[in-house]
């Protein structure tokens, strides 16, 4: 098995046992000391019961992706190390390798003799901690809750992991600083178990990283983080969502900030409600935004239409899971590429982003409100479960780099002339740059009429056929006008990014999520002595043809790596720059790329193609 | 209040509706209305769906958002939710509401939003040349379903103002429609008023007499009831269900102790449209994820 650098941490257990939390306590210890983190949680659409894994995997040096295997795993139950026969897990013993630990608890399991005798044969080495015992002493004949067997666990881990105890004790107590009692009662949980670990295996196995002597100023966090706090950034106003994986946390995070920022939040009855509420409130001159995932996204897509014609600015956060219907609610797919290009009967300006990290989210959401303000449109902002759910240490953002940009309103003096003129407003005047500019409601003696037929410049319904034709030009001259936005702040919006040697002659193309365990791959091809460059695409609308062109330059090899069946992108770059990829590597299991899945399938395409030996 | 307003300054485009048809009387009722309570065009919005009845924001000249089918009531709820000083009027027909938005009107009045919700309700969808509405009688142009009832239904929904008027008495309607604009500038929340109204093409006739005579024998006013009283939600899901001999019209519901959602929330002194435009310092959420 081979390793890559880092170490690969693994909890695993079923839903409710407290995977998350143990997770991300250790995430931030982590990046406390000084540590890039990577941590992914794979789980199933159930509350209690099932099989979840949650996967950490830190280095001194930034990481971006996750392996299979693992070097510490720490099992909650039987299923995390053997399976229950394929129902939910095939397990993870398959997983360790010579040099692997496993933390669990053999006198509370089923597991038979055999599977240990095998494990030490193969060079893993176990702590048999009997966590359920110690939760149980450490009631004290109190009330027995099995769940903080987890933070005993924890214990055990960091102390494989040889973490700073005092770190540790302070990231569990911010953790649960509304309440006491629960944060001495953990702090006490994951001492009885890294002591126990610490006394009973003197000699056991440690795998230790030195934290680097210099710790850069770091954020560790999810893109749906992100994509609340770059809303927050970009002066929402009016939020509204309905519940649906992965986008539900984006509610959670806006909640515990709303009364701070003064958002309004609501969740309505259905997504159709959802994005109607934001139209609404975004005609009526508020910033106002919406999140779902593809199925949520399919019931918002006449009223986009409607935002299209009628000009609302509005956002949409489409975090994509695996469909059709509900496919696998809880998984990772880029499926939903051209459903949200494509949403709603007829053409209509829009925006469509493709953010490759929590970091890019933070800074997309944000523009993605100026660019709808800017242009009258919708902007969508897609991205997908992992980056939605995934833990990344990336840079602290510098909020200053997004600036304020508001749309084109009509000043006092120009409202002025309209009254003086005996005139009306003009709601789709018709422009050069095709932008009309907004008037707020309620302004003196003056109206607005809106509407999501075809309409003159006043917003009164026309079947005129040159009225239509006016109109749509002046709809889609918006687009031109972005266009040339785009292209003159290129290094602002960055539509296009290249990674490595912009002249290497393999040229790796993706998109959205894949951008981490790509960049993760060049590192590898690098030290393989093949230079290769990665393409990401980060528009999808309006797309960013030349700049596409020019990135991929006269690369000889072109592969485009996409999380989905149908080679989305693939057929986005053929429509819309003419130019074939040469070979396509596609996942559809409803599970992100690890790194050496990803690495294995493009060296043994390389050998196939003959690029390598 | 004010009248310095007369109906013509409501005035816009000439209607497109049939000669006859029941809009009219909807679209100068609403005129009226507006004159005599005062209201300026540029404070009162009418969101409308789609339908004959929902270009009823093209004929009037205050501000109109003329939307998609059903979903008037969702985006008027997020246009006051952003803009509560104004009044926000929301239309739509029988299919508007009770069918493609049934969920929004089982729904929106429970956050007790202050908007006027009109149903123009005749039985028929005209603008496709007259299939069955869901208040269409059962059997009505092979219609499988029995009639939607939009008076217990906006009861159990939470509206805080449920009324039936009609278009055969303008004052009626003029009176119930005041009505509904008060108590949602009262700050009491979601008012509800089903327009029982003809469709003079394809649907003129009620049980084998014309519209008008049929509702004129049977018009019976709540409000002139004295032992009526409209703050008793069990009188008024009783009344809800007197059909036939009766048709009982005005003010079923009243309940005036419940806030506005813009009330209970103080949106209404510091709309969200109206505050900076600018961008926020995020830093605290930022640290949280340090």
């Amino acid at each position: 098995m081979r390793r890559f650098r880092g170490i690969s941490w693994m909890i695993g257990g079923a839903a409710g046992l407290g995977i998350n939390t143990v997770a991300e306590l250790l995430s931030k210890v982590l990046v406390r000391e000084g540590f890039y983190v990577f941590a992914n949680i794979e789980y199933e659409s159930l509350i209690r019961g099932g099989h979840s894994y949650y996967r950490v995997r830190y280095d001194t040096r930034p990481l971006n992706s996750h392996v299979d295997y693992v070097d510490v795993l720490l099992a909650l139950d039987d299923p995390s190390l053997v399976g229950d026969g394929g129902e939910h897990s095939d397990g993870h013993i398959h997983e360790l390798h010579e040099g692997s630990v496993v933390i669990f608890d053999r006198e509370s399991s089923r597991v038979e003799d055999e599977v240990f005798d095998e494990l030490e044969s193969r060079g893993v080495y176990v702590y048999d901690v009997p966590m359920t015992r110690i939760v149980r002493e450490a009631a004290a004949g109190g009330k027995v809750n099995l769940v903080v067997r987890n933070m005993v666990g924890f214990g055990v881990s960091t102390y494989v992991l040889g973490l700073d105890k005092e770190v540790v004790e302070s990231v569990i107590r911010e953790r649960f600083a509304k309440k006491e009692a629960v944060a001495e009662a953990n702090v006490k949980l994951h001492d009885l178990g890294y002591k126990y670990a610490m006394e009973n295996f003197r000699d056991g196995r440690r795998i230790i990283l030195d934290p680097p002597s210099t710790k850069d100023e770091v954020l560790i966090a999810t893109g749906n983080h992100m994509a609340a706090a770059g809303a927050v950034r970009a002066g929402l106003r009016v939020w509204a969502q309905y519940p649906m994986t992965p986008a539900s946390r984006i509610y959670r995070y806006l909640e515990e900030v709303k009364d701070k920022y003064g958002i309004f939040l609501v969740q309505p009855e259905s997504e159709l409600a959802v994005i109607n509420i934001a139209i609404g409130a975004a005609f009526a001159g508020a910033r106002a935004g919406v999140a779902t995932s593809g199925g949520g996204f399919a019931l918002m897509t006449e009223a986009l239409g409607l935002a299209g014609i009628a000009e609302v600015p509005i956002v949409v956060i489409v975090a994509s899971r695996p469909g059709p219907s509900t496919g696998l609610p809880t998984r990772q797919e880029q499926g939903d590429l051209r459903q949200v290009l494509h949403a709603s009967q007829g053409y209509y300006p829009k925006a469509v982003i493709l953010p490759g990290d929590p970091y890019e989210v933070f800074f997309d959401v944000a523009n993605a409100f100026n660019i709808a303000w800017k242009y009258q449109m919708p902007v969508i902002v897609n991205y997908d479960k992992h980056i939605a759910e995934s833990f990344y240490t990336f840079p602290y953002p510098d909020q200053d780099m997004y600036v304020y940009e508001d749309g084109k309103w009509l000043s006092e003096e120009e409202l002025k002339s309209i009254r003086e003129a005996g005139d009306n407003y003009k709601r789709f005047k018709v422009t050069e740059d095709g932008i009309s500019p907004l008037m707020d409601l309620g302004t003196e003696d003056l109206v607005i009429w809106s509407t999501g037929n075809e309409h003159n410049e006043y917003g009164d319904i026309t079947e005129r056929a040159d009225e239509r034709v006016v109109q749509m030009d002046k709809r889609y001259r918006k687009i031109e006008t972005f266009k040339r936005e785009l292209e003159e702040r290129f290094n602002y919006y960055m539509p296009v990014k290249v990674y490595g040697e912009p002249d290497a002659e393999i040229a790796i193309v993706g998109w959205g999520s894949t951008k981490g365990v790509i960049l993760d791959l060049l590192e590898l091809l690098s030290e393989d002595g093949i230079n290769a460059k990665f393409v990401q695409i980060r528009f999808a609308y309006p797309f960013p043809t030349e700049a596409v062109k020019s990135a991929l330059g006269d690369a000889k090899l072109k592969i485009i790596v996409e999380n989905n069946f149908d080679g989305l992108m693939e057929g986005l770059i053929r429509e819309n720059a003419l130019i074939e990829m040469d070979y396509s590597i596609r996942k559809y299991d409803g599970r992100p790329f690890s790194l050496e899945y990803l690495y294995d399938r493009f060296i043994s395409l390389l050998k196939e193609v003959r690029v390598v030996g | 209040m004010s009248t310095k307003y007369t109906i013509r300054d409501y005035d816009y485009k000439k209607p497109t509706w049939c000669p006859g048809c029941g809009d009219f009387t909807i679209l100068n009722v609403l005129k009226k209305v507006f004159a005599s309570m005062g209201l300026p065009p540029h404070e009162v919005v009418i969101v409308s769906g789609i339908g004959c009845g929902s270009k009823l924001p093209h004929y009037i000249r205050v501000n109109g958002f003329h939307t998609i089918h059903g979903r008037a009531l969702p985006i008027a709820m997020g246009l006051k939710i952003a803009r509560p000083d104004l009044t926000v009027i929301s239309i739509g027909g029988d299919g508007d509401t009770f069918g493609i938005g049934a969920g929004h009107f089982a729904n929106v009045p429970r956050s007790n939003i202050g908007i006027v919700h009109l149903a123009q309700n005749n039985g028929v969808f005209g603008l496709t040349t007259g299939q069955p509405s869901p208040t269409a009688p059962k059997g009505f142009r092979g219609n499988i379903y029995r009639p939607f009832q939009p008076i217990p239904v906006a009861l159990s929904a939470g509206a805080t103002f449920v009324a039936r008027t009609w278009t055969g008495n303008p004052n009626h309607m003029e009176y119930v429609i005041k009505e509904a604009i008060k108590h949602v500038q009262e700050g009491y929340g979601f008012a509800f008023v089903d327009i029982i109204q003809y469709c003079i093409t394809y649907n003129p006739v009620i049980f084998g007499e014309p519209f008008i005579t049929y509702y004129k024998k049977r018009e019976y006013d709540l409000q002139k009831d004295p032992n009526y009283d409209p703050s008793d939600i069990t009188m008024a899901y009783k009344m809800a269900y007197v059909d036939g001999d009766k048709f009982p019209i005005g003010i079923f519901y009243r309940d005036t102790s419940q806030k506005a959602l813009e009330v209970e929330f103080d949106l209404v002194n510091d709309p969200p449209a109206l505050r900076p435009r600018e961008a926020r310092d995020v830093r605290e959420i930022l640290n949280k994820y340090k």
